[in-house]
């Protein structure tokens, strides 16, 4: 969930809501007539035009671009929509503080109308305790919400009961980034087999350059590539069925560890973090690190020209050497309580519908470089955005990351007290597969 | 009119009502709050589920706590003997200058001000192979880089950055109490011929002890509670050899979502911390000191 | 105590003794003003720069990191926000711990070691442990998104540490000054209020320092309870930038800067009244 986070993650302050309380309610009669000729669904809403005002929670807070766009979109609803008032409570994802403002919200009773979250294991409490509607049945009554998005992704992000109950954005996707420049100056061949890895890191390790940027202590992207590598699709996605643990998952993990003892990463790579591990890549001082699509922002457009996105090299013939990790974690919950609010339900309905609409989320792709989540064409996009697009085009599988399948603790025993202590020769990858096993069932 | 003894009784009531109030509520009652939840499988906020004793089970059986137990105590070690007893030497020391105590009391608070955050931050740099400070000395030295933070050294890694930021903290409440002792105290004993190192001795240390025990119970404190620059700087790792009970207790709430096994763990910190302190205190024995 | 005026104690002239010390206090000053110089010479650097080179000085003044932080938001709002919570907290904590400690420092009854426990052991308590209950209460009275929302938790977090200082400050009070304003016929609250606060006024400003900077430093809790950005105290503005580019260096320098600029400036101000309230303190004691 880490990566969504990062893929969502934009950033400050709004500027504030706009109207005012007394404002919009004097000046309702007057922008009825417009704003009812802009859009068909207004029609019932501003027959009452009764003063709404809406509170809406969402990770794009910050100084990153998308939030302009999404304040730009909040003020245009406000337009067409005099009499509603918009609160907006956003605020960066990164950190675990958006979540735990979000979970105490819903615990509290104090929930916005509107709120932008993961999926998965994140919001199972909240749909649990029936705090937020699904699709399906708004759908009942408004056919047109989310109509843009395309039924594929929505399936995709149905939750185990069959319901949908998110409107996702823009999707991400993960993949294996190379430094194509350093690769061609020693003539070395994408790394896309498991040998043409091998030879690389020899050739680079020779060469002073670090061949891998992978930071063993924050090793998530690793633990998800190596294991589709070597288990192919299928394979990644049995978490931990079998009563003894898989012995692909065990071979992946000993790759990690054989690679580790080639010295493929960074001497401290033990203790390195995510973000040093992107500096090392970012300044050439590595030639590949496994990253996210929201990796390309982070890279200057002189690195982007030098950079390539490729699935991850296959380690079996087990995995099919287009098969990628992605998918949609995030996207927009309506709470219960507002929808069965009579004098919120439309508000709320015409501001999902405005913002999961194919001109809102054609904004969103724009500016952070994540695939779509309906049919629409996005410009401008540097090549790089374009080919990790056409990667995810041509995967003949898109699986979703392990962690959406494993309670966080669980997952936490891979990362913390799995991959440092298997590398290290502490550990054999059969008793952490084990110990993560046990603990999420428990 | 009311009895002396009543009156006594109302005054004392009175004086200690409004702190306790806030305690009670936004401490004491989360807090009960926090115990029952420890015997629940919580994620804290909208699923519960009893589960009994288990959760204290895992405790006694969790290997990280058994290195955060360690950690935690090796680091307070290092921070009353270091931090404390810094802090003391330096107030010491200035109380006995007559140039500069401006200037010393000012800069020694710089660290202080700092965020953990910014202080895990700047560590992590100092550390750091490629680029860090210390590694670029070794080079200008021409000696090996060296990787700093091992899973050997980790502990005494994180230790250092926490008792340096903290030694102007406990600075200047010595010194504060080492100005209060009235200076006529000093010029009789000047006129007896006592001055300097038996000065301090025999006259400073004894009259501010309870300052100094306070001070150790504040650094016991923050011990038993410190996260934020472990965090920063090296997440308790590499393989946990750097966790603390504070840290360990934030990720189990806020990054594994497991809040009835992290309650479990924040009474632990507390009952470890109050024994500690009783322990101290009862060393270092409090006397009744008057002037 | 008697009236004298000077206080000084005729030390020899300069000997190496004084050298000695003096070497040793500046050894350590050293440790810790060129963290200082460093954040600083860092906020005028890209990223690039500072991760390539952040032990040198800069070489030109690179505005930008500023420029970026102050243009985002409106930092003026957030520091008089912080001013409005921190100034409350530590208004009420010194208050209130002050009336506290002095029962607990001077006062014998029953109770007064379990009561000094509790409040030990509340300082224990972590402040993630009770974030939960303490946001349900407030949103039961409506406080969430509000100054005084996030106000009342600090004050409760700050009130344990002020008490123990203080508590431990007063048992050093001389008895025969109290002794003597009862003769005197003083009652309880004359004897706290003409003796005891100017007594330990130097440890009441140490307290109400340290008090101010926990509440203007704690993020958690004005991150938990507080929505609208014009509420937002500075250090909770800054983190919306900051945290989003935690790879940026430069810019999080500039942060730090613009964070603890005013505390600075504020304790620097603030230092000689403090000096004068110590010196005071004991000279009248």
């Amino acid at each position: 969930m880490n990566k969504i986070s990062k893929v969502m993650a934009l950033l400050v302050v709004l500027t504030f809501v706009t109207g005012v309380f007394a404002g919009c309610a004097g000046e309702k009669e007057d922008v009825e007539t417009p704003a009812a000729t802009e859009k068909q669904i207004d029609d019932n809403t501003t027959k009452e035009a009764e003063p709404v005002t809406l509170r809406i929670s969402t990770m794009f807070g910050g100084t990153d671009p998308s939030t302009q766009v999404f304040e730009e979109q909040l003020v245009a609803f406000e337009e067409l929509h005099p009499h509603v008032t918009i609160k907006n409570e956003s605020m960066t994802s990164v950190g675990d503080e958006y979540r735990t403002k979000v979970k105490t919200d819903f615990a509290t009773g104090n929930e916005a109308d509107i709120t932008f979250f993961y999926n998965g294991a994140d919001v199972q409490g909240i749909i649990n305790s029936d705090k937020v509607i699904s699709y399906d049945e708004i759908n009942e009554k408004y056919p047109e919400v989310g109509k843009d998005i395309t039924d594929g992704v929505k399936d995709s992000v149905r939750e185990e009961d069959g319901k949908l109950y998110m409107m996702p954005l823009t999707g991400f996707y993960e993949g294996l980034f190379v430094n194509e420049a350093i690769f061609e100056q020693y003539g070395l061949e994408l790394p896309t087999t498991w040998e043409n890895l091998i030879t690389a890191i020899d050739v680079l390790k020779e060469n002073d350059i670090v061949p891998f940027a992978g930071p063993i202590a924050q090793s998530h992207y690793m633990i998800e590539h190596f294991v589709l590598s070597q288990a192919g699709a299928e394979g990644h996605k049995d978490v931990l069925a079998g009563d003894e643990p898989s012995a692909d998952w065990v071979a992946a993990f000993n790759n990690i560890k054989d690679l580790y003892e080639k010295e493929a990463f960074a001497k401290d790579a033990l203790t390195m973090d995510i973000e040093m591990a992107q500096n090392l890549f970012i300044q050439e001082k590595a030639a590949m690190i496994l990253e996210g699509s929201w990796f390309i922002g982070r890279c200057e457009d002189e690195l982007k020209d030098k950079m390539t996105v490729i699935p991850m090299a296959t380690a079996s013939d087990k995995m099919d050497p287009t098969s990628i990790i992605g998918g949609f974690s995030s996207g927009y919950y309506v709470s219960k309580s507002s929808y069965e609010d009579p004098a919120k339900q439309q508000a709320v309905i015409d501001l999902v519908s405005f913002l999961t609409s194919a001109e809102a989320i054609k904004d969103h792709a724009a500016v952070n470089g994540g695939s779509p989540a309906a049919k629409v064409v996005v410009e401008g996009l540097h090549p790089l955005f374009v080919e990790g697009h056409a990667m995810v085009a041509n995967a003949n599988t898109l699986n979703m990351p392990i962690d959406s399948r494993l309670t966080p603790e669980a997952f936490n025993i891979l990362v913390k007290d799995g991959i440092p202590f298997i590398v290290e020769g502490r550990k054999n990858p059969e008793e952490v597969l084990k110990a993560t096993k046990e603990k999420n069932e428990r | 009119m009311l009895s002396n003894k009543s009156k006594r009784t109302m005054t004392i009531f009175l004086f200690l009502a409004p702190a306790l109030l806030f305690l009670v509520i936004f401490l004491a009652y989360p807090f009960v709050i926090n115990i029952i939840d420890s015997f629940f499988k919580s994620d804290g906020f909208l699923q519960s589920e009893y589960i009994g004793l288990d959760n204290y089970r895992r405790l006694f059986k969790d290997p990280t706590i058994g290195t955060a137990v360690k950690n935690t105590y090796e680091i307070m070690f290092y921070v009353c003997l270091f931090e404390v007893g810094i802090a003391l030497i330096l107030a010491i020391l200035v109380d006995n200058i007559k140039k500069g105590q401006h200037f010393f009391r000012t800069v020694y608070f710089f660290p202080i001000v700092i965020s953990a955050t910014a202080i895990g931050m700047m560590f992590k740099l100092f550390y750091a192979y490629d680029i860090g400070l210390l590694n670029s000395f070794m080079t200008m030295l021409g000696l090996e880089k060296q990787v700093w933070v091992t899973a050997e050294s980790a502990v005494k890694m994180v230790a250092i950055p926490i008792v340096w930021q903290y030694v102007g903290f406990y600075f200047i409440i010595l010194l504060t109490a080492i100005k209060q002792i009235p200076r006529d105290l000093y010029e009789s004993a000047y006129l007896e011929g006592i001055n300097g190192f038996t000065k301090t001795i025999y006259i400073t240390l004894p009259l501010i002890k309870g300052v100094i025990i306070t001070c150790l119970v504040y650094a016991i404190n923050g011990v038993m509670k410190i996260f934020d620059l472990v965090l920063i700087l090296t997440e308790g790792g590499p393989l946990n050899q750097s966790m603390v009970l504070g840290l360990y207790m934030y990720k189990k709430a806020f990054a594994d979502n497991a809040f009835g096994y992290a309650a479990t763990i924040s009474l632990l910190i507390i009952v470890l911390g109050l024994a500690t302190i009783t322990i101290v205190s009862k060393v270092f024995k409090r006397e009744q000191i008057t002037y | 105590m008697s009236k004298k005026k000077k206080i000084g104690i005729e030390r020899k002239s300069f000997n190496i003794g004084m050298l000695f010390t003096y070497i040793v206090l500046y050894a350590f000053s050293i440790t810790t003003i060129y963290p200082l110089i460093w954040v600083g010479q860092n906020s005028f650097k890209t990223s690039n720069d500072l991760i390539e080179s952040s032990f040198t000085l800069p070489t030109s003044f690179m505005w930008d990191n500023f420029k970026n932080a102050i243009t985002k938001i409106n930092i003026f709002q957030g520091y008089a926000n912080s001013l409005i919570i921190s100034g409350t907290v530590v208004i009420v904590v010194i208050f209130f711990s002050a009336l506290a400690a002095y029962i607990l420092a001077r006062f014998e009854f029953k109770g007064n070691k379990i009561i000094r426990s509790f409040i030990l052991a509340s300082m224990l308590v972590p402040v993630f442990a009770t974030i939960l209950p303490v946001f349900k209460i407030l949103a039961n009275v409506g406080l969430i998104d509000t100054h005084v929302g996030v106000i009342l938790p600090q004050i409760a977090g700050n009130i344990p540490f002020a008490v123990i200082l203080l508590t431990s400050f007063m048992e050093t009070v001389p008895n025969e000054l109290e002794e003597a304003a009862k003769v005197e016929g003083a009652n309880v609250w004359k004897i706290f209020s003409k003796i005891f606060v100017p007594i330990t006024k130097p440890a009441l400003a140490t307290s109400a320092i340290f008090t101010f900077l926990w509440s203007y430093n704690d993020l958690f809790t004005s991150l938990i309870i507080i929505r609208n950005p014009e509420k937002f105290p500075v250090n909770r503005l800054l983190t919306e930038i900051s945290s989003q580019y935690g790879t940026d260096y430069g810019l999080l320098c500039a942060v730090i800067i613009l964070i603890i600029g005013p505390v600075l400036s504020v304790y620097m101000i603030g230092q000689k009244q403090i000096v004068e309230g110590m010196t005071a303190g004991a000279v009248k004691g």
